[in-house]
């Protein structure tokens, strides 16, 4: 055990570099700065939002859409001038936004002649912020266009509640999960349980894309730096060296992988686009659905042991590079392996493809860290700890026939052929 | 006389290439043996199948009496092996790279540090120990690598090409601290081309040539055979 802790060590300490560290730690600032630029930029667009306003009615309805908009974060500057002047002058202003109440906007309204507002945009760049705004102004004159219709409804059918008129039709969504029928949409739903693990297979491909790397780098330095000769005559077996090499390159690829999550939760936390605390609520409602604790526990021991398996084949795979270049190379098959069953399961379910396209998918161990949280919550016990077992067995048998090789002339004469 | 190591008819193939064919000598302990003959002459190959590398295809290899083939990890015990392109890596300091191999040898605290002290003796790099290896010239990579060779007193030292590619002031240094460490007990095998080299350090010779052994013996007694100034000399008789 101590010979593997020194070997870790020393793995650790060859990989973790500054050259590879800096452009990390730039990575999450960057991140971080994008992040905050764009909260900023956010919050700058809900802030209360100045418009121009001419109103050519002077009514009480006219007054009651003024009072609408204000009430929807707008900042009424009302005007008597022209259009065109007022159109200059918010150019100036950097004012985006003017509604033009017709005249006669009350009495149209009264004969049902659907009178017209006018809205007049000025666009200034293409920044996707300054929509918000518009959205807003369009969302104030809905509420205010219902709010007139409900009126109007109510004024002609006085006996009839109005919802019965607006929408005579109601929808109650019922979801069969397992053997419980329960009151929910199923979208919603779906979303629940997906937000829950939203971040598993980034990490997943960014741990196995790192772990190859890392691997591919130690295998490779060691043929490069002229070592591997002399590590392969201490008194220490093959199979710690490639003990030694996986873990240590394991534990340097997690630590990116963590360092990689962190910027990108600084991008997306300013921005609210990260909330699966607001997803439990719907969850409570499923009697099946594992609890948190359960869910994770799976998924972190789903998630380790593919680690394991992307650190056994780049093992095996960089056995015969000779040099740190050829190993990345080497390893492009690992991230291709890795990132085929998320793009299938992000797009359909397993169980609807072909059969042979569903064994390619279940011989492949990275497909099951990706199936896992559908497997959980459906309490799939086959998928669980089928999965489970078969990545175990598939990490044993690849990481003994690399040891094998590693034990045997062909790690140097290998390479001699080559030279030859 | 104890044998520190026994070499019988060994022979080892790549493929169509023949390395070694039947090749025997012994290595008495307390001396340095030197295998000396051209590039391509299976020096190589013979200390890889010495140190455990390579598996040889036919013949004996014992190390203090253990097989080589059958107890390798046995023998790694014994043994320490500096190849001729050899490297250490190149992101730990000099110093880093003598404590990872006294942690890897060593079976406590003291005797780690020992290891230590003397891989620090041997080197004689000073402050530069604390830097990176890959700071470091060729001679004092060469000089880390044989600290880390003898710093564990392996009771046979297979040396290939210890000073190829040196300037003559690194190259003597090298062969000074190979004589300490005979002068404590230890044993060598050394191979070169240069047979000078070989002549100045070694009590016994093996010539190899195509992968035989075409003479061996005490350099003294091969001058006087042969009737030769130096062992170039020698080597010329003896392929004649």
């Amino acid at each position: 055990m101590k010979q593997i802790i020194v070997l870790i060590k020393k793995e650790i300490k060859e990989l973790l570099t500054m050259t590879l560290l800096i452009p990390i730690v730039i990575m999450v600032f960057f991140f971080s700065f994008i992040g905050r630029l764009m909260k900023g930029e956010m919050q700058k667009a809900q802030k209360p939002t100045p418009i121009y306003l001419i109103d050519n009615d002077q009514t009480e309805t006219s007054q009651n859409f003024i009072y609408y908009l204000k009430k929807h974060n707008f900042i009424v500057n009302e005007s008597n001038k022209d259009l065109k002047t007022i159109l200059s002058q918010a150019k100036i202003e950097k004012i985006n936004n003017i509604v033009v109440i017709p005249l006669g906007l009350e009495a149209e309204l009264k004969s049902f002649n659907r009178p017209t507002i006018q809205l007049y945009s000025l666009i200034n760049n293409l920044s996707p912020f300054d929509d918000i705004g518009i959205a807003t102004l369009r969302n104030a004159l809905n509420l205010f266009n219902d709010s007139i219709s409900s009126l109007l409804i109510r004024r002609a059918n006085p006996n009839i509640p109005i919802i019965s008129i607006k929408q005579p039709l109601q929808l109650t969504n019922y979801v069969q999960i397992k053997e419980q029928l329960i009151q929910a949409d199923p979208v919603q739903l779906k979303n629940a349980i997906r937000v829950q693990t939203i971040f598993i297979p980034i990490i997943l491909l960014m741990v196995i894309i790192y772990i190859s790397q890392m691997i591919g780098a130690a295998m490779g330095q060691e043929k490069e730096n002229k070592t591997l000769e002399t590590l392969l005559t201490f008194p220490v077996s093959r199979f710690k060296i490639l003990l030694g090499k996986m873990f240590g390159a394991g534990f340097v690829a997690i630590l990116l992988s963590v360092v990689f999550i962190i910027g990108i939760r600084f991008y997306l936390t300013p921005m609210n686009m990260y909330s699966p605390s607001s997803a439990p609520n719907l969850l409570n409602l499923v009697n099946t659905a594992p609890n948190q604790t359960t869910l994770y526990g799976i998924l972190a021991l789903s998630l380790f042991l593919a680690i394991i398996c992307a650190a056994s084949l780049a093992t095996l795979l960089t056995i015969f590079a000779s040099d740190a270049k050829q190993a990345q190379v080497i390893i492009t098959p690992i991230n291709i392996l890795a990132l085929f069953p998320y793009l299938i399961v992000l797009m359909s379910d397993i169980k609807s493809l072909s059969p042979i396209l569903q064994i390619i998918l279940y011989l492949n161990p990275f497909t099951y860290p990706f199936i896992m949280t559908q497997a959980v919550f459906f309490n799939q016990l086959l998928i669980i700890i089928g999965g489970m077992l078969y990545m175990v067995l598939f990490a044993i048998v690849i990481t003994l026939i690399a040891a094998k090789i590693f034990s045997s002339d062909r790690i140097l004469t290998a390479k001699l052929k080559l030279k030859k | 006389m104890t044998k520190a190591c026994l070499v019988q008819g060994l022979s080892k193939s790549y493929g169509n290439l023949v390395a070694l064919q039947n090749v025997s000598f012994e290595i008495n302990q307390g001396e340095i043996f030197g295998l000396i003959g051209p590039n391509g002459s299976g020096k190589t190959t013979t200390l890889r199948i010495l140190a455990t590398l390579l598996k040889p295809d036919q013949g004996k290899v014992q190390i203090y009496d253990i097989d080589v083939v059958k107890e390798p990890n046995k023998i790694r015990r014994l043994i320490s092996y500096l190849p001729e392109e050899a490297g250490a890596y190149k992101n730990l300091s000099g110093l880093d790279y003598l404590k990872f191999i006294a942690d890897l040898y060593s079976s406590n605290q003291s005797e780690r540090k020992e290891f230590i002290d003397q891989a620090v003796e041997i080197a004689s790099l000073g402050e530069r120990l604390k830097h990176k290896v890959k700071t470091y010239s060729k001679g004092m990579a060469r000089k880390l690598l044989l600290a880390r060779a003898l710093m564990t007193n392996p009771r046979l030292a297979i040396l290939d090409e210890p000073t190829v590619g040196l300037d003559v002031i690194n190259s003597l240094e090298i062969r000074k601290i190979i004589k300490q460490f005979v002068a404590r007990g230890g044993t060598v095998l050394l191979s070169s081309h240069n047979m000078l080299e070989i002549e100045f350090l070694s009590d016994r010779v093996a010539l190899l040539k195509q992968g035989r052994v075409i003479e061996s013996g005490v350099v003294s007694e091969l001058k006087e055979k042969y009737h030769a100034r130096n062992l170039e000399e020698i080597f010329f008789g003896a392929t004649q």
